[in-house]
């Protein structure tokens, strides 16, 4: 029994290091003076400081934030229409369009970006943040929809037949009951889309003209300038309070829109 | 209401709720399709075709040609087989180290089960490209974990097989995966009645028997949806190789990025996309008999 539990020990230690060192010491590093161990000169702002000169960086954020707003914007709308049709309504070809929808899940990315990045190319785009943009939603539409359909299946339909009897037109019904009633599914699919687009690296690798996302700008200059790798340091620790913050936020927003 | 009155007041509204979802559905279907089925239908003609490389018209169509110079070229041969072999090492790796924390977890843990659950997902909330960036400054000849070694005294050189190549490939994608794996596991461990492994116990099984009689197999459900939420991204990855991977550790996707953003080769990168696509379509195709797609769908 007590080896057992030893065993135990160092098989879950293993994963925990695993998991959570790489992160930790990358917040360190950026704090160092060189990206490399013993600690020298700790803790320093340089690469902070460096990082908020080196052109295109901060570009590349912003740039990441209006790409992953829009998506959001949109799969989750389209998240809505596609959830309420699934679960209210009958049309032709249902069966044909959930497996349209659940397609994207199990196709690797490299597959559907170059498809995707041919086609657009051919019919006259260049690349640049739309092409991301489109890539994007192909991605959240998927997850945004199955959301919302979980949603919608557990919706007590009763509540939108009194609106309407009551005499609300059908406008009014969705505006003032069908909403709220969804809104924790909307907040759920719009934090999963903000996600899938603001992490995404290899659709945006593939379909990234002269602007980047900040993925797309640290993958550049990871395989092309190496030496500058201890700004990015900087600049995913940014990144990665931004997702707390912004995760935090959303979390706050679910619970409140549910009570 | 006797049934033919029913009915009679339920067809027209029926036909008018039909009109709407087809509406509901128009744009998502679009989307779906002008994205996502035309371009991949594409990849696969244009994988039959010769394109003229630079004007990139269609010189002769249908052949074989893209195939053959897959198929033919030692060097990307090898590659596929490397992509094959380090996609089944990160599955089997990762959905056993999941496995591993998820049974823990489960069974060992009583109280705040949920909140370990999160923390694990936690360091990933940032993004896939920041872990692979720390795992770029641990691995390396000169790297974190090399220098720390050396100026311990344990090694007297760098060790070799912490560079980048195809073992840190192996590694980080293990590393940066697990954690995503341990919650399907978790639900379908979770999900288990206790009271059947008591039954075994008292039976006399030992707890080794009991796991492989009972616990492993009511688990196999989340391990499926594990092996599929880990086998598919890998296969097709081209990130981490190029960050970490070094020259011996590229895979196969690697090779259809260049020849589609660097060598503008899209005939030829089209040919394996579609090789790539073919396997990915029948291990989806494996699991989903294996398990079902109600019963995967339900888990999910």
């Amino acid at each position: 029994m007590k080896k057992t539990n030893i065993l135990w020990a160092i098989v879950v230690i293993f994963a925990i290091i695993l998991a959570f060192s790489p992160i930790t010491i990358l917040f360190l590093l950026s704090l160092n003076d060189s990206p490399a161990l013993p600690l020298k000169n700790f803790p320093t702002t340089k690469w902070y400081e460096a990082l908020f000169q080196f052109p295109g960086a901060m570009e590349s954020i912003v740039n990441s934030l209006m790409v992953a707003g829009v998506t959001t914007l949109v799969a989750v709308v389209l998240g809505i229409c596609g959830g309420y049709a699934l679960v209210r309504t009958r049309f032709v070809g249902k069966s044909f369009f959930t497996g349209l929808l659940l397609m994207p899940m199990v196709v690797p990315y490299i597959i559907m970006g170059i498809s995707l990045l041919s086609f657009l190319l051919r019919l006259g785009m260049e690349p640049s943040l739309i092409t991301i943009i489109i890539g994007h939603i192909l991605l959240a539409i998927p997850y945004a929809t199955l959301v919302l359909t979980s949603r919608f299946i557990g919706f007590n339909i009763s509540l939108e037949e009194a609106a309407m009897d009551l005499g609300a037109d059908r406008l009014t019904t969705f505006r003032k009951i069908t909403l709220p009633l969804i809104m924790p599914g909307i907040i759920t699919a719009a934090i999963l889309s903000f996600i899938i687009s603001w992490e995404d690296v290899a659709m945006a690798v593939l379909l990234a003209g002269s602007q980047q996302t900040a993925p797309v700008f640290m993958f550049s200059l990871v395989t092309k300038l190496p030496k500058f790798v201890p700004i990015l340091t900087a600049m995913s620790t940014i990144m990665f309070a931004f997702a707390i913050v912004l995760a935090i936020l959303m979390r706050k927003a679910e619970r409140f829109s549910i009570s | 209401m006797n049934p033919r009155e029913k009915e009679a007041s339920q067809s027209p509204k029926t036909k008018k709720i039909e009109l709407r979802g087809i509406l509901l559905v128009v744009p998502t279907y679009l989307w779906l399709i002008v994205t996502f089925l035309i371009p991949v239908i594409s990849v696969l003609m244009l994988s039959f075709a010769e394109l003229h490389p630079v004007t990139k018209n269609i010189v002769s169509f249908p052949t074989m040609n893209n195939y053959l110079t897959l198929f033919t070229n030692l060097d990307y041969v090898v590659v596929l087989l490397r992509t094959l072999l380090l996609t089944v090492a990160v599955t089997i790796s990762s959905v056993g180290l999941a496995y591993a924390v998820a049974y823990f977890i489960t069974f060992k843990i009583m109280k705040n089960k949920y909140t370990i659950l999160l923390a694990f997902q936690a360091p990933y909330i940032a993004s896939y490209m920041m872990v692979l960036l720390a795992w770029r400054l641990l691995l390396g000849r000169s790297g974190v974990i090399n220098s720390l070694l050396m100026s311990m005294g344990l090694t007297s050189g760098p060790i070799e097989l912490l560079g980048y190549n195809a073992f840190s490939v192996w590694l980080v994608l293990t590393a940066t995966w697990f954690p995503w794996l341990i919650l399907p596991i978790f639900v379908s461990l979770e999900k288990i009645d206790r009271s059947l492994l008591e039954a075994s116990q008292d039976l006399g099984a030992s707890p080794l028997t009991t796991f492989l009689k009972v616990t492993f197999p009511l688990s196999l459900p989340g391990v499926f949806v594990a092996i599929l939420f880990v086998f598919i991204p890998t296969i097709g990855e081209f990130v981490a190789p190029a960050v970490v991977g070094g020259t011996t550790g590229l895979m196969f996707g690697n090779l259809i990025y260049d020849f589609f953003l660097k060598g503008f080769r899209w005939d030829i990168g089209s040919a394996f996309a579609v090789c790539l696509l073919c396997i990915v379509i029948l291990a989806v195709l494996v699991l989903f008999r294996k398990i079902g797609f109600e019963k995967l769908m339900e888990s999910l």
